[in-house]
């Protein structure tokens, strides 16, 4: 998923709203974040099969939360564990929908997931504007509870609506 | 991947964060 990572973060800030908006959609996006230095120095996505367990896998992501979690600590335990949640949401918005179902641990031959990679295109479209739906809800209701201005909980909306968008479009 | 692919898919992550953070600073957040 793409844009309900962002949605993930948003949401879970609507409920921590001491936590840091920039770390939240960091931690949200963690794994991805890190895949790509990853796949860049060739230890991750592989020519002939894809290949994300040392950022994605359920073991890696429990160690990147915990250890990025850390960081935050001295805000409050809450807001750490704000942190954490928002990289664990990876693993979970991921495992319906993922190139490859996401292993347990690197390398391990137990791997976690629903397999719907192969619904086709517009499928996961919809699946994932579902979920997107669902956490910009908790983020609305969230921002106006604690005053955010209807502009800024309006662009927001659009912007995440716009990225899920752009994020399908062939070109 | 290449350091090109690598530039473009940090931009699609970076950039959304930093206007999401933008529409969400309501002042009073600590940086």
């Amino acid at each position: 998923m793409y844009a309900a990572h962002f949605g993930a973060g948003l949401a879970i800030k609507s409920r921590m709203w001491n936590a840091p908006t920039w770390a939240l959609l960091v931690a949200a996006f963690l794994p991805d974040i890190l895949w790509i230095p990853l796949a860049t120095l060739g230890i991750e996505s592989q020519p002939t099969a894809w290949h994300d367990d040392w950022s994605h896998s359920l073991l890696m992501v429990l160690v990147w939360a915990t250890l990025l979690a850390l960081l935050f600590v001295r805000r409050g335990r809450a807001v750490a564990a704000a942190i954490w949640l928002a990289v664990f949401s990876h693993f979970l918005l991921d495992l319906p929908i993922h190139p490859k179902d996401l292993a347990l641990y690197p390398h391990s031959t137990i791997h976690l997931g629903m397999g719907l990679w192969g619904i086709g295109r517009f499928n996961y479209w919809l699946v994932e504007s579902c979920v997107l739906v669902v956490l910009m809800i908790f983020y609305i209701r969230g921002a106006r509870s604690h005053r955010l201005s209807v502009n800024s909980i309006a662009g927001t909306c659009v912007l995440l609506l716009a990225l899920h968008t752009r994020f399908f479009l062939p070109f | 991947m290449t350091i090109v692919a690598a530039i473009v898919e940090f931009a699609f992550i970076l950039i959304p964060i930093l206007l999401l953070t933008w529409l969400n600073s309501d002042g009073s957040e600590e940086t």
